[in-house]
Formats: C-alpha cells, sequence, structure tokens
C-alpha cells in the first residue's frame, strides 16, 4: 500500500508577516469589527466604512490605470470610453429603472469580490508554483460554487434575493425556496467532494500545494459565510466584507506598485515616488484625499463652490448619487482585466 | 484602431449596457402591467412593494424565517397598511426585539404607536433611538414626529448622546 505525502510549496502574496496580517488574519479582525460596530456604533457605521476603505480601494485601481503611462496606452479606448458610458447608463438606470440598476450592481459586487479572492488564490499558487496546470479552473469553480451557495441559502441573502423576485413581480413560494436550497447545498457538497479530490489527484502527481492558499480561501470564506448565517443585520456582513475586501485590495495594489518600481522603475514619476519603500504615508495620504474629494462630489456639496453654475438643480443631485454606482461599476469593469495573473505585465509586480 | 476591433475590445461594456437596458424593458413592463411597486418619493429612493404584492413577501418570509426581523417587519408593514394595528404590533415589537438599529423599523413602529394614540411618552424613546442611530436623518425625523404628534413630541435637548 502506498501512502500519498504531500509536498508544500509556500509562497506568500507579500511576505510572511503582510500576509499573516492582511489576508489571514484580517478577515477575523473584520468579523470581530462589524459585530462591535453593530452594537456600538449608529447607523452610520457603514457609510463611514465606506468612505475610508471602499472608495479609496477604488482610488487605487484609478491610479494604476490613470497613473501609468504603460498601462493606459494598453486599453487607452476602455479608459476613455468606459467612464462615459457606465456614468451615463448609471444615471439612466437610476432615473428610469432603479430595480435594474440594484440588480446590475448587486451582481457584479458579487462576482468581482468572489472573483478577487479567486485572484489572490492564483497568485499564491503562482508565487509557490504550486498546483496542476488545471488547478485554476477547480479554484474558478470553488470560489463560484461556494460563494453563490452563500447567496443562495444563507437566511441574510435568502431574505433579499426572494424580496428582489417579489419586487421584479416575479413571486416565488416558500417551498420552491426550500427546494433552491437543497439544490444549491447538494451541488456544493459534491463539488466540495471533487474539490478534495483534485488536491488528493495532484499530491498524487506529485504537484506541490501551497498550504497558505488553503488557509486564505478559508478565512475568506470563513468570514461570508458566518457574518451571512449568524447575523440578522446587513450591516455586520457589510462592514466585515468591506473591511476585508477593500484593505486586501489596497495592499495588494501598494506592493504591485512597489514591486514594479523595484523591478523596473516604474513608469510614471508619481508611481515611482508612491512606489518607494517609506512612501507608503504618501500613498495613504492620497486615498484619504481622494475619498473627502469624492464624498464632497456624491454629497452635492460641490455646489457650494459653484457660483451657482454647478448643481443649481435636482439632476446634479441625482447625478452625484449615481456616481456612488457608476464609480463601482467602473473598478468591476476595470478589474475584470486588470489583473490576468497569467499576463506578463502583470507577473513583474507580484 | 478600426471600429469592429474597438467593439471587440469594448465587448463587456457593451454587455452590460445590452443587459442593462433589457432588465429596464422589462421592469418597465412589469412595473406598468402589475403596478404592484409605490411610487419613489424621490429618485435616490428603492421602489416599495404595496398591497397583495407586499403581502404575498411578508408570508413567504415568514414562513421560512419567523424568528428573522425582516420577515417580522415586512409583515407588520402589511398589516399596518391593511388597518390591522395591534397585530401589526405584535410583529414590528419581535422585530424590535431581535434588531433595536433598523431605521424603517423604528420608524414605523413610532409612527404605529402614535396612529394606536399610545401616550407620546412611550413613543419618545423609539423617536430617541432613531436621532442616536441615524443621526444623518435627524432633523428631518424630528419635524416629522414634532408634525406627525401634533406638537406633542418635542426635541429641543442633546441628551440622547
Amino acid at each position: 500500500m502506498t501512502t500519498l505525502t504531500p509536498t508544500f510549496s509556500r509562497g506568500y502574496i507579500v511576505d510572511r508577516k503582510h500576509d499573516l496580517i492582511w489576508f489571514l488574519g484580517l478577515p477575523f479582525v473584520a468579523v470581530a469589527a462589524a459585530f462591535l460596530s453593530q452594537r456600538h456604533l449608529p447607523g452610520g457605521a457603514l457609510a463611514a466604512i465606506a468612505l475610508w476603505v471602499t472608495v479609496p480601494h477604488h482610488f487605487v485601481t484609478w491610479l494604476r490605470v490613470y497613473g501609468s503611462p504603460a498601462e493606459f496606452s494598453r486599453w487607452r479606448e476602455r479608459f476613455v470610453l468606459a467612464p462615459i458610458a457606465l456614468i451615463v447608463l448609471t444615471y439612466a438606470l437610476l432615473y428610469w429603472a432603479p430595480l435594474s440598476l440594484v440588480l446590475v450592481v448587486t451582481l457584479w459586487d458579487h462576482q468581482h469580490s468572489l472573483m478577487q479572492q479567486y485572484g489572490f488564490a492564483r497568485v499564491y499558487d503562482f508565487k509557490a508554483k504550486a498546483g496542476a496546470p488545471n488547478t485554476g479552473k477547480f479554484d474558478l469553480y470553488f470560489n463560484w460554487i461556494l460563494f453563490a451557495n452563500m447567496l443562495v441559502v444563507s437566511p441574510l441573502f435568502s431574505t433579499i434575493w426572494v424580496r428582489m423576485l417579489h419586487e421584479w413581480h416575479l413571486p416565488i413560494g416558500a417551498d420552491t425556496v426550500l427546494w433552491v436550497h437543497r439544490v444549491s447545498w447538494t451541488i456544493t457538497l459534491v463539488y466540495l467532494a471533487i474539490y478534495i479530490g483534485h488536491i488528493l489527484w495532484c499530491v498524487r502527481r506529485g504537484y506541490p500545494l501551497n498550504p497558505l492558499k488553503y488557509l486564505f480561501l478559508g478565512a475568506s470564506y470563513f468570514l461570508w459565510y458566518f457574518t451571512s448565517f449568524t447575523t440578522h443585520y446587513l450591516l455586520v456582513y457589510a462592514v466585515a466584507h468591506r473591511i476585508m475586501h477593500g484593505l486586501q485590495y489596497i495592499v495588494m495594489v501598494y506592493f504591485y506598485n512597489r514591486n514594479k518600481v523595484e523591478r523596473s522603475g516604474g513608469d510614471s514619476s508619481l508611481l515611482a515616488f508612491l512606489g518607494q519603500a517609506g512612501n507608503a504615508k504618501a500613498f495613504l495620504l492620497m486615498c484619504a484625499a481622494y475619498a473627502l474629494v469624492f464624498h464632497a462630489l456624491t454629497e452635492g456639496v460641490v455646489r457650494d463652490f459653484g457660483f451657482g453654475m454647478v448643481g443649481f438643480n435636482s439632476n446634479f443631485d441625482l447625478f452625484s448619487y449615481s456616481l456612488l454606482s457608476s464609480f463601482a461599476l467602473l473598478h468591476y469593469y476595470y478589474d475584470s482585466f486588470i489583473w490576468k495573473v497569467r499576463k506578463k505585465e502583470v507577473q513583474q509586480g507580484l | 484602431m478600426r471600429p469592429i476591433d474597438a467593439l471587440r475590445s469594448l465587448w463587456l461594456l457593451v454587455a452590460v449596457a445590452f443587459i442593462g437596458g433589457g432588465l429596464a424593458l422589462f421592469e418597465y413592463h412589469q412595473t406598468r402591467t402589475h403596478q404592484h411597486l409605490q411610487s419613489r418619493l424621490n429618485p435616490r429612493g428603492h421602489p416599495q412593494l404595496q398591497g397583495h404584492s407586499l403581502k404575498e413577501l411578508a408570508d413567504v418570509l415568514l414562513e421560512l424565517y419567523p424568528e428573522r426581523a425582516q420577515a417580522n417587519i415586512l409583515m407588520g408593514t402589511t398589516l399596518a397598511q391593511q388597518g390591522r394595528l395591534q397585530e401589526a404590533r405584535q410583529h414590528l415589537e419581535l422585530a424590535l426585539k431581535i434588531e433595536r438599529r433598523n431605521q424603517n423599523l423604528l420608524f414605523l413602529y413610532a409612527r404605529l404607536l402614535l396612529d394606536m394614540g399610545e401616550d407620546p411618552a412611550k413613543v419618545k424613546p423609539i423617536v430617541d433611538d432613531l436621532r442616536r442611530y441615524f443621526p444623518r436623518s435627524r432633523p428631518v425625523m424630528e419635524a416629522y414626529f414634532t408634525k406627525a404628534s401634533k406638537g406633542q413630541l418635542r426635541f429641543e435637548d442633546d441628551s440622547i448622546y
């Protein structure tokens, strides 16, 4: 009888210390922060998290694509046309079809969230040179199925999607909902067995495994499942999720840029400056300044600076408000193609 | 760049626009045909269910999750709309035990107590919670409840903090 002895190959997204803090430990801290905010902070807590975490995490995307001439020239037409197209689309939907806007933003947000964790999982395997050539596909389906299952079966999200169906006048009965839950759990459990089977297959074939990838995925799904099953309050899920998602993204972009600057000098003076070791404070200050400007813009405060020439009618209020969704959509759109781990130019910063 | 290449490069953006447009048409059809949503009070607001559709949703959620706040809030809302205030109150009070920091729930409950002719001293703590937990809408809430209570509720102190 042969025994299977896995070969482990450790690789970190940043390094041992930073990974422990930001990628493995942060989800647990985020859950604790979310429960504390529910207990002790007013309802505006989510707005504060959005302002200090979510908005800056959009900013670092703009910094990456508009601050880098090489990046910008790679997809020039997308970076010019997408802001116009998405702002117009968002404004029109908000005005004429608000349910459609909520649906598009919500679904894309969920897809974006799961793809970020998938992307980080790929980085873990890339850095450790771990997994088989087809492991990426298994990780992709793992993230899709587990995340979708959480959305489908958790009481928090079941309440939301059942309500959304009724808002679309596509009513669904309790029996059907329970049947959908059972199907979703069945698919998930079967796939988990397949995923474990793939890991065993990798071990048998001598492909190394990166244990940190599995710890990272475990921590991420702990946050999502724990908050969506144990709380009645969307705020708790949203605060925990936004802290994890936003901070991990900011850390990723910061070190991505720093690696690029160290390896190739950076392709703009701004990114070269921000990428120097010791300039993290300047990076964070820029993020904070952007958050304040964005807040002013979306709250209609710009009107106060406009000498009556800007924001003089109620459409401006709606336009300001629509920026919240359009900038989020823009962030999802850019992230869908600027982070392909298989691309050489992306690997340069990992 | 040729237009066809630009279109190929922008395929995801084009797809999102088509999906958004298609959904908008379907939404327009559904809302016009079934009239199941209330008119929005302002363009920032989310359309709310009304009438039979609201009751239908509340029934489903209450069957699935009788102990969850959202199901009880919806049932309380639909019963209050039907004028069944005492039954509505039971559901809203159960929801409050589960989830005290819900703006919509606190507002509904305070409004319901006023409609039931309760002593303003009983309503005041609920409105104070609204003011404390949701400071951004505080002036609007104070004005609303002062008017709704015909001046019996006053909010001159800052002792809620």
